[in-house]
């Protein structure tokens, strides 16, 4: 998968988890600024994630991950690590 | 609106129930929220509620030493009065579906292999808290019980539970959990609200058994004790099976019948033998034709009815020319039809929360019919109606039925006088209450007994009786048995002095043939479709019409 396309991919996965427009999330969209993105959004965000593209996260993951910019960076290290 | 309370963090269940009405209590307030009574969970906005318990979080660090004396009684006990303050909450909220779920504890415990080998372990009592669970279903009609331990089993827990998001958040269950409960609640709750479908329309050739035998021949259908032949083999033991919760089958195959009638006479390895079908249509015709016609022969609606056939061709035709059938799609590889079955099209279609005995005896009642209709085509009407021998029990607050006159007001579309539809709960309170009465009828004729199948409730205000619901079953319509039904609950109404009867008939789109009812049993037009009349002069005029007709039906009325 091309970087672009995970973006796109993640992107809307986000978006579809927390109820709001793609529109709405971009890769800079954190925690701060999207309102649903709270503790349980978080928990939402993260299992999506997880079931869309077949990873598990760290726990220390999970908790680092408050935005999407973070999120991708923790996800393409466990995709590399695997494809690795 | 649904309100979801927990002793664990269930919120992430919110993206699971897209499109639904949703709030959560907040984590561990579960106790709080029932205890006082100017929390959310008391609102009237809130018309259900889904109370997951989550048994690990019940026993807590118990679990590691519930063998020992006494640890399985407290916990126990801390269950029984939870449940308790669940079951004060149901009835105080009697208007509200109340859902609660079986416990599933880890199955992997240090005492797993002791307690198999005979010991003590965890094992004995996730039995015991889920006997408390089921017990308290049975005395709340309002209150519903989720069998999350089945979902646990199927599943495996392993695969459900996720402990990093348990120490983080204190959720412990998964995307795919929470999906499950959500998609067995939604389930359920329409198990409840509304009937099930009834039929099962079913192809042959690679459907039921693998193989066309038009071109393989009696010999060459694949159905056997080998290799993939025992797939369609335990695929129709599960659709024998769905007969004995009131499931009716029916064959819709575009074959020659006489090959079809030797394939089922000559195939002792068949778990489905063609008595098994309450309706057939083996011919070259097009199948919404035939679909339509085992409608008829039925009395049943399409949308009762479900369509599995392995061609897309024909799923097509039948999905674009009927849309009220539920036509599915098809398993390509025949290994998955069993789990298919059992996975999606029976909780998807058929799920039922509790059974009847008319349920059962569903498939033999339709037989009888069938029986009926055949003697029905020698004789005259009248002749036809006193040659069935008809007895009929009229049961006033028949709290035994209750659930098979709740089915009945939920499911009879047809001769339906309000068309208004209760629950289980509903009718509870009917039965209960001093201004109201609740009737049902028993029949039986020497054909067979086909149990309750009608029902009436009666409201009372001063001196009059309004007819609130009046339904009966699609089976014993043209038997004049409504007639004998109404007298004896006006009858009823004279012993309790009521001065008059009023009644209006509400039309649906489905029950036009009900629309005539109330005046042909003289009760007089008033405005738009209401009518009333003075009790005795009803009762009269019952007694001659009935009397006219020389009708031997035995009416007594027990309470």
């Amino acid at each position: 998968m091309q970087v672009n396309e995970l973006r796109d991919k993640l992107l809307r996965v986000v978006a579809d988890t927390l109820d709001v427009p793609v529109a709405d999330v971009s890769i800079d969209s954190s925690c701060n600024d999207l309102k649903p993105w709270d503790s349980v959004g978080h928990i939402m965000v993260m299992l999506a994630v997880e079931q869309g593209f077949g990873v598990k996260f760290s726990v220390s993951q999970i908790e680092a991950a408050r935005s999407v910019r973070e999120l991708e960076s923790g996800l393409l290290s466990l995709l590399e690590s695997r494809a690795g | 609106m649904l309100r979801i309370l927990s002793n664990v963090n269930l919120e992430p269940m919110r993206c699971e129930l897209p499109g639904e009405d949703v709030s959560f209590a907040g984590f561990n307030q579960l106790d709080r929220e029932l205890l006082d009574l100017s929390s959310p969970v008391y609102s009237h906005d809130v018309c259900e509620v889904l109370i997951f318990l989550d048994a690990e979080e019940l026993l807590k660090d118990r679990l590691y030493s519930c063998p020992e004396a006494g640890s399985a009684e407290a916990v126990l006990a801390e269950l029984n009065s939870l449940l308790g303050r669940i079951a004060r909450y149901a009835q105080h909220r009697d208007d509200a579906l109340v859902t609660v779920n079986t416990l599933a504890l880890p199955p992997r415990t240090i005492f797993s292999h002791i307690e198999a080998n005979g010991g003590k372990g965890a094992l004995a009592l996730e039995d015991a808290m889920n006997s408390a669970v089921i017990s308290l279903a049975q005395e709340l009609p309002n209150l519903l019980v989720l069998d999350w331990r089945m979902i646990v089993k199927d599943a495996g827990y392993a695969n459900l539970a996720d402990d990093r998001f348990w120490y983080l958040a204190r959720a412990r269950w998964n995307k795919r959990a929470l999906r499950s409960l959500a998609t067995e609640y939604r389930r359920i709750r329409t198990a409840y609200t509304r009937a099930p479908r009834k039929v099962l329309l079913l192809d042959l050739d690679n459907t039921i058994w693998g193989g066309v035998l038009g071109e393989a021949g009696v010999s060459g259908v694949e159905l056997s004790e080998d290799g993939v032949g025992k797939a369609y083999r335990e695929m129709q033991q599960v659709l024998k099976g769905l007969t004995a919760i009131g499931v009716l089958l029916a064959i819709v195959s575009k074959n020659n019948e006489a090959d079809v009638i030797e394939a089922f006479r000559l195939h002792p390895l068949f778990p489905l033998r063609l008595e098994d079908f309450a309706a057939r249509r083996i011919n070259w015709n097009p199948k919404p034709q035939n679909i339509i016609a085992i409608s008829e022969e039925l009395s049943l609606s399409l949308d009762a009815m479900v369509f599995l056939d392995d061609s897309p061709v024909e799923r097509d035709l039948v999905r674009a020319s009927l849309p009220e059938v539920a036509v599915p799609g098809f398993p390509a590889d025949p290994t998955m039809l069993k789990s298919w079955l059992l996975r999606e099209i029976v909780p998807e279609y058929f799920e039922r929360l509790k059974l009847t005995s008319e349920d059962q005896q569903k498939g033999l009642q339709y037989r009888a019919n069938a029986a009926r209709r055949e003697f029905g085509k020698r004789t005259t009407v009248e002749e036809y109606i006193r040659g069935l021998g008809i007895e009929l029990s009229v049961h006033i607050q028949p709290w035994d039925f209750r659930q098979r006159v709740t089915q009945l007001i939920q499911k009879t579309n047809q001769f339906n006088l309000s068309g208004k539809r209760y629950t289980e709960g509903e009718v509870h309170r009917f039965l209960g209450a001093p201004d109201s009465d609740v009737f049902a009828l028993e029949y039986a004729d020497r054909f067979g007994k086909e149990g309750i199948i009608a029902a009436a409730i009666v409201k009372y205000q001063d001196s009059e009786a309004v007819i609130d619901t009046f339904v009966m079953s699609c089976r014993v319509i043209g038997r004049n048995v409504e007639f004998h039904f109404l007298k004896a609950i006006v009858s009823h109404l004279v012993d309790r002095s009521i001065k008059t009867v009023r009644a209006e008939y509400v039309p649906t789109p489905k029950n036009a043939v009900s629309s005539p009812f109330y005046q042909q049993a003289g009760l007089e037009y008033c405005t738009e479709n209401s009518f009333r009349r003075d009790t005795k002069e009803l009762y009269r005029s019952l007694s001659d019409l009935i009397g006219n007709w020389e009708i031997q039906a035995g009416c007594k009325l027990t309470s």
